[in-house]
């Protein structure tokens, strides 16, 4: 498969996802929000805000639908934030951002300026030309 | 907090914020697209589609810079949560700012071929495999799906289905964006021509957001105290050692964790993480009688995890006990909105 070749298949990869999400974000819209999100209920407006995410995250959406829907999410799930992996999180990003930048520093090209522009005089063209 | 949703909760601060926010994003693109061209290396001119690409890049990843700060910046700092209590609406219009300059790439750079332009996109640099000349646009497009994933969920709707942790988790992804918006700027515009702005933009932004992060982690793995949950009640400490209408964190297990709040000559406890957004309200303090989340506001009451009427968010308490001037706590949580009679201190600090 030739560059062009995989470009058109992830194009195509990528409105296929899309168009599922289209689906299952209305079906959601239509069926499954007032159910599973009381504060749903009788807004109508912010439904256009969400709609995006709810075309492209479908599968999660799909996933959190049907886990409300049966009421079998554990209550402590909500309450017990991954601090510590915040913490390494931090760690992690501060080394992978100093790998980054001194790859950059180090591929980068030695800094000379290109020669600034000449002056040419009309006959220089002509004579080039 | 938990009442109908509407599209944008804006209040009179939201609204100061925006349009301070928005006014900084106009005057940024502004003096890059009039001021800096006169300025610029004329050994290399650089035309004008490509000067508001630049424009538009550069705003989005000093906002994303910004974005990262904040975070580690008011862990840090108190005087800095004002910033935080927004971050959202900063970070749907970095979003909006950095499809401004998608656009304009496309339409400048893969936009005079018979080939379709995201195909042009997508199919005009495949060289991953080398360092010099790597596919910075592949790093571009990651950073935008990854801004598009967060902007699209910020609407308190997901926090609520997807539940605050699966929410903060798609939220950390803000790490991933970050750092493939930075390879995006130094593989791309950076290696191309190293101006002193983007030099500074990139080193000074990144290097910073890097520093802080770090900083942060540290501070919070000393201010947290740690304990054994080898038995069921476990020391916190001596109850005055909590600052009047402040709380202590204490770590039960690596994901639990609990603030332990003293109002005056009452002691309780509740999960430390706001049913919000999972804010630490162990750093936050009790305001009106409520246990204030540090992050936007919202509040519990003491005695029982509830937000009090009209809203409905609750959260787990925790039994406490104050044996020979030592405060415990039992290290079961109850289930959210529990109502756990608070320690009460007599004269002196004991019970």
């Amino acid at each position: 498969m030739n560059a062009a070749e995989t470009a058109q298949f992830l194009i195509a990869a990528a409105q296929l996802w899309l168009g599922a999400g289209a689906v299952i974000a209305i079906a959601f819209l239509l069926f499954g929000l007032d159910r599973v999100e009381p504060n749903a209920r009788g807004g109508y407006v912010f439904r256009v805000l969400i709609a995006p995410g709810l075309v492209l995250l479908w599968p999660i959406v799909l996933w959190r639908w049907r886990l409300a829907a049966s009421g079998r999410e554990a209550w402590r799930n909500r309450h017990t934030p991954q601090r510590k992996a915040i913490g390494r999180l931090g760690f992690g990003l501060a080394a992978c951002i100093a790998a980054i930048l001194l790859t950059a520093l180090m591929v980068r090209p030695d800094g000379s300026t290109p020669p600034p522009p000449e002056k040419l005089s009309l006959a220089d063209i002509r004579g080039w030309s | 907090m938990s009442v109908r949703y509407i599209p944008v909760q804006w209040n009179r601060n939201k609204w100061f914020y925006d349009g301070v926010l928005l006014a900084a994003a106009i005057l940024y693109i502004a003096l890059f697209l009039y001021v800096a061209p006169p300025l610029a290396d004329h050994a290399r001119p650089v035309d004008a589609p490509i000067w508001r690409a630049r424009a538009f890049g550069t705003c989005a990843y000093l906002m994303l810079t910004v974005i990262l700060l904040i975070g580690p910046l008011a862990r840090l700092d108190s005087r800095f949560l004002p910033l935080l209590y927004n971050r959202r609406h900063f970070g749907v219009l970095t979003f909006f700012i950095a499809i401004g300059h998608a656009l304009f790439v496309l339409d400048w750079y893969f936009a005079f071929s018979r080939t379709p332009m995201l195909e042009a996109l997508l199919s005009s640099n495949t060289a991953f495999g080398h360092v010099v000349g790597f596919p910075f646009e592949a790093l571009g497009i990651l950073a935008l799906l990854v801004m598009a994933v967060m902007a699209f969920t910020s609407h308190d709707f997901w926090l609520s289905f997807l539940g605050p942790k699966l929410w903060k988790r798609l939220h950390l992804l803000v790490y991933a964006g970050y750092l493939a918006a930075t390879g995006h700027l130094a593989f791309g515009a950076w290696l191309d021509q190293a101006t002193v702005g983007l030099t500074l933009l990139l080193f000074g932004g990144a290097g910073a957001v890097a520093v802080l992060h770090v900083l942060a982690a540290v501070k919070e793995r000393r201010m947290t105290s740690t304990a054994s949950p080898d038995d069921d009640w476990v020391p916190v400490c001596p109850p005055m050692e909590i600052p009047d209408k402040r709380g202590r964190i204490v770590v039960l297990s690596p994901d639990e964790r609990v603030a332990v709040f003293r109002n005056g000559d009452t002691l309780a406890a509740v999960a430390n993480a706001c049913a919000h957004q999972n804010g630490p309200l162990g750093e936050g303090k009790i305001v009106g009688g409520c246990i204030t989340c540090p992050w936007h506001g919202f509040g519990y009451r003491m005695e029982d995890g509830r937000s009090p009427p009209p809203f409905t968010e609750m959260i787990p308490t925790y039994r406490l006990r104050l044996t020979d001037g030592m405060l415990f706590i039992h290290g079961k949580a109850n289930p959210p909105g529990t109502y756990q009679e608070p320690v009460r201190l007599m004269e002196g600090g004991m019970t």
